[in-house]
């Protein structure tokens, strides 16, 4: 297989980091990290997948050197991974499967550009992004991570390739507006311009 | 024995271990998920059936674009001059017929590419 991985781990308490850590390390394709090294993947473990952990999950997928992230968490809603997905984990597992074999083929899965996740939430996905989703309704943090009707036509032009003054002529907006709708959903999702939010939206199933 | 005649036979399905069943875990490629996951609504009309095919550079400049990197941060990341990462792009404009970079990347999401 060649080298082994680089892997680094980020937890939220020390014991949780050392056990993770000495679980990977039983693994011979990879090797874990230490401090000044750059890992090739990172594995995230979590409790709850919430706005804090999805913030930590960027800033971890952002690093120079742009680990891909393991994402693993006690329990995830399909809304809750689509938009992990979307914010760069390649991969998903929930704590009680988080065992060597299944971590070793998730963290390899990822350097090689898959994603690995469990078969049934792979259903859940398919579903959830079948389902209509204006029509759900479930309270959750996530219930305001959607767009609206006026927000999704505008950024469907977008990812068609056209700019503000045809975007305002074609749906009679001013292009005022055009500019207010896209600077809302890149404040709301955290984005840093249009082509960002054009794969975020797609990529979490909103467009 | 008593202990023997709790066994369950020999053809019987495994127990799972713990909470967690040996259940196998699935692959996908990460572009292949926006695909699956997106609603037919929004998939645009295919102007190419087979979307073209990029070299590794190529897929790496528009994987970061997608990720809302500028020039400077993708020549940073990809340790390349920015004059590079712009003749990429050019060239990666004309081989997905693309006006600009959000449309660069919605095709390459939609497509599968990255």
């Amino acid at each position: 297989m060649g080298d082994p991985i680089p892997v680094g781990v980020v937890a939220l308490d020390p014991v949780l980091e050392a056990g993770t850590k000495s679980t990977l390390i039983s693994c011979p394709d990879l090797t874990v990290t230490v401090r000044a090294e750059e890992p090739r993947v990172v594995v995230m473990i979590v409790d709850h997948f919430t706005h804090a952990e999805l913030d930590l999950l960027r800033t971890t997928h952002d690093a120079p050197h742009r680990p891909s992230v393991v994402l693993v968490a006690s329990e995830l809603t399909p809304g809750e991974a689509l938009h992990a997905l979307a914010a760069g984990a390649r991969g998903l597992l929930r704590r009680r499967e988080a065992d060597a074999p299944h971590l070793a083929r998730a963290v390899l899965g990822a350097a090689r550009g898959d994603c690995v996740l469990p078969p049934d939430l792979l259903g859940q996905l398919l579903d959830h992004s079948r389902a209509d989703r204006t029509a759900a309704k479930t309270p959750s943090p996530w219930a305001a991570a959607t767009l609206s009707p006026r927000e999704r036509s505008v950024l469907r032009m977008v990812a068609d390739g056209h700019e503000t003054s045809e975007i305002a002529r074609t749906l009679a907006y001013s292009q005022r507006t055009v500019t207010t709708v896209l600077h809302d959903v890149t404040q709301r999702f955290r984005l840093r311009n249009r082509a960002h939010a054009v794969a975020y939206t797609l990529r979490a199933g909103l467009l | 024995m008593s202990t023997a005649a709790a066994c369950p036979p020999a053809e019987a399905v495994p127990v799972p271990m713990s909470a967690a069943p040996g259940r196998q875990l699935v692959a996908v490629p990460y572009g292949s998920l926006a695909r699956l996951f997106t609603t037919t609504a929004s998939a645009a009309p295919e102007r190419h059936s087979e979307p073209p095919a990029l070299t590794p550079r190529q897929s790496a400049v528009l994987g970061l674009m997608a990720e809302g990197d500028g020039n400077a941060v993708i020549a940073r990341t990809l340790n390349c001059s920015e004059h590079t990462v712009k003749n990429v792009i050019y060239e990666l404009m004309g081989r997905l017929q693309a006006r600009n970079r959000a449309h660069a990347v919605a095709h390459a999401v939609r497509g599968g590419l990255i």
